[in-house]
């Protein structure tokens, strides 16, 4: 209680040094918020600017690592499938695409129907997983609004259930339970003399699930009715793995039959689900990088880990460049916050010799002479870095978007060819763009919570180190020879 | 009964290439409860001998006991901490606090727990002629005397049995002198204090028990 009270009648004492302090508090306190806050909005907007980019892995087929050394194949799938039990995975999708036509159902018609690709293409598509859940759940493109995706369960059992979209639904009174037939034949009536006595070319569903797809179809002119968001069908890979072995089996003979080839096209069954490649998505996006790093050593030469790290590099470029200007700039503002605050603690303590000295002589203890030194400066120190807020978060934004601004590439759109690059077989494109516009609006300036703890916590750090040398001077201090000058 | 114990102390320094001896082979035995003043001519060594005594300079050759144990066994910090006081002739106050602060300071530094601080130094700066106005007033707002008074107050505050002081009357008035003066006495007499005082003045001498000379570098009793 002394001890405060002797710290704020100290204070008060010496009104002008302290103010000299508190306003090089406050000055050094706004190069420290701009360093920490330009920092900290920097991998903010790193980290959004990650996710927009949408941070997944694509396992893609290296084809000339192929024709290298197959003798490691069996090590490299052991491996494949090590890297979908990690820990850091959240999900993965191993999709089957299945082309769907009904006859008591209609497919949902497009918006703009002039750019429709192909009449014969009028059906759904059935997407297949032979997982609890889909990286497109996680990321909210697709959104349950009825009843439940397919649990372990159903996959385990085949068991022939389906989500369909809410506009699929309302179109075709369907609803929760309620059972659908489709073929994969789009002329199946050709192809009845192909099938076997029991198959009648068609496979029945139960609607356990209606989804909202939120996927965007910016970008994709010339689609078919089948690729249209609404005409997405969701269902386990088991419940048609099957149907898929018969039909292929059918499609084979009718190839035979009509084409007339001299040698007869062997049958292939899809028995390769093991062998789609999957789509990983990670619990934490900044794992993404060393993930890669490490599985692709692994897989090498057989498959490319794919997670668009050349376009997040690419357009993370000035994130990063703000980032070393944020972490130079805090460097140069520790060390001399150290030195400058460290030289007035020295000047003051020089200034208090005799002070000390009667202290001493007093026989109050060295440590608690330091100790009330410290706090003196930690409450200044504290008052000037809080004034500093205010202002600093203004500096932050200011300088920070214009040090953004100048460190921008000038080519900020993604290609489209180059999303072709990404591209997963025919099927979806995993990747997204994102452009200056993005960047400069992921990149802002918070003063948060963890901040202002962080800002003080290394003021009370930068106090600490600058008051070791002062207290060393405290320590050879020898109030004899104080006091004694004195008279 | 001894409290303090001074056993063939020597002391010297260089002085350009000569030795020159302060305190030669010195030894004497303080009483409790006494007063006693230490005159000598000016560079004889009463400070030193005192800044000795006081804890605040190591002995090199020879020793000191205060109750039997020596200032190396108790510790320099804390003996002066726990086992004496000094008074200044500049009364050396901590200026930024008030007197009551200045008391509640000693108070707070001893290992001897002092109940109430706050009342019990209002008391103390009373009996000494400080009215709680002026306890808490700065200490630089107090005429001299009252400073003395106060730093006076502030070392019997710390409730130890030997008071040692260096010219503590040596800034103030003649009046206020013979005022402090009989202020150490009383502490002499009445709380069986051991007070010494490094002096010039002949008439705090003559008030005191026993008188001691500082004479080539040994204590010779005048008194």
């Amino acid at each position: 209680m002394n001890l405060i009270k002797n710290v704020i009648a100290s204070i008060i004492s010496k009104k002008v040094k302290y103010l000299i302090l508190l306003f090089i508090f406050f000055l050094l306190g706004n190069f420290l918020i701009v360093a920490i806050g330009i920092s900290d909005a920097s991998s903010s907007a790193i980290s959004i600017s990650r996710q927009k980019l949408n941070p997944v892995i694509v396992l893609e087929n290296n084809k000339e690592g192929y024709s290298l050394d197959n003798s490691k194949l069996q090590h490299i799938i052991s491996d494949k499938n090590q890297m979908l039990k990690d820990d850091r995975v959240k999900v993965y999708n191993k999709l089957y695409y299945m082309n769907l036509y009904s006859e008591k159902t209609i497919p949902v018609p497009m918006e703009n129907d002039e750019y429709k690709y192909s009449k014969s293409y009028d059906g759904m598509q059935l997407v297949c997983n032979n997982t609890t859940s889909m990286i497109e759940i996680f990321d909210g493109t697709y959104e349950i609004v009825e009843g439940r995706f397919y649990n372990q369960q159903e996959i385990d059992n085949d068991q022939k259930v389906i989500l369909v979209t809410k506009e699929f639904a309302q179109l075709n009174n369907l609803e929760l339970y309620d059972t659908i037939s489709f073929t994969t034949f789009a002329d199946i009536d050709d192809m009845q003399k192909y099938f076997d006595n029991d198959f009648d070319g068609y496979i029945e569903f139960e609607i356990i699930g209606i989804f909202e797809n939120n996927e965007s179809t910016y970008g994709k002119k010339y689609m078919d009715v089948r690729d249209y968001p609404q005409n997405t069908m969701l269902a386990p890979f088991s419940a048609i793995e099957h149907y898929e072995d018969i039909s292929s089996l059918a499609s084979t003979k009718m190839m035979n039959d009509v084409k007339n080839l001299n040698d007869e096209i062997t049958y292939f069954a899809i028995h390769h689900y093991e062998n789609i490649n999957p789509i990983i998505k990670l619990n934490d996006p900044n794992d993404l990088e060393q993930y890669v790093t490490e599985y692709q050593e692994k897989l090498n030469p057989y498959f490319i880990l794919n997670s668009n790290n050349d376009a997040f590099l690419k357009y993370g470029k000035p994130l990063d460049i703000i980032t070393y200007f944020a972490d130079f700039l805090l460097m140069f503002v520790l060390i001399n916050m150290v030195i400058m605050i460290s030289t007035i603690i020295c000047i003051f303590v020089k200034m208090r010799e005799i002070e000390i000295g009667i202290l001493l002589s007093m026989g109050i203890r060295k440590f608690n002479i330091i100790l009330q030194m410290f706090i003196e400066v930690i409450i200044i120190g504290f008052i000037g870095i809080s004034l500093s807020f205010f202002t600093g978060k203004i500096i932050a934004q200011k300088y920070g978007s214009e040090v953004l601004s100048l460190s921008v590439v000038q080519d900020n759109i993604v290609e489209d060819e180059q999303k072709g690059i990404y591209s997963f077989g025919n099927e979806k494109d995993y990747f997204e763009n994102i452009d200056q516009q993005d960047i400069f609006e992921n990149f802002q300036v918070n003063i948060s919570s963890d901040i202002i703890i962080k800002i003080y916590l290394l003021s009370t750090i930068i106090v600490f180190i600058s008051s070791l040398i002062p207290s060393l001077l405290i320590m050879i201090f020898d109030p004899n020879k104080i006091l004694s000058h004195k008279d | 009964m001894v409290i303090l114990k001074i056993e063939n102390v020597t002391y010297s320094y260089k002085d350009g290439g000569y030795q020159r001896v302060i305190l030669n082979d010195l030894s004497y035995e303080f009483q409790e409860g006494k007063f006693y003043t230490i005159i000598g001519e000016s560079g004889s060594g009463k400070t030193t001998f005192l800044s000795l005594i006081a804890g605040l300079e190591k002995v090199k050759s020879g020793k000191i006991y205060f109750k039997d144990k020596s200032l190396d066994q108790i510790g320099y910090s804390n003996y002066r901490r726990n086992d004496i006081a000094l008074v200044f002739q500049h009364y050396n106050l901590i200026n930024y606090l008030s007197a009551i602060q200045n008391i509640s300071l000693a108070m707070s530094k001893t290992k001897k727990k002092i109940k109430k601080q706050k009342y019990v130094g209002y008391a103390l700066l009373k009996k000494f002629g400080i009215g709680k106005s002026k306890s808490d007033r700065s200490v630089t707002k107090l005429s001299g005397g009252e400073q003395q008074r106060v730093a006076i107050a502030r070392a019997l505050a710390s409730n130890v049995e030997l008071i040692l002081a260096d010219e503590p009357t040596g800034n103030l008035d003649k009046s206020t002198e013979i005022e402090i003066i009989s202020i150490f006495k009383n502490l002499a007499l009445e709380y069986n204090k051991t007070i010494i005082v490094v002096t010039h003045s002949s008439d705090v001498s003559d008030q005191s028990d026993i008188i001691l000379r500082l004479v080539d570098g040994k204590l010779v009793e005048m008194k």
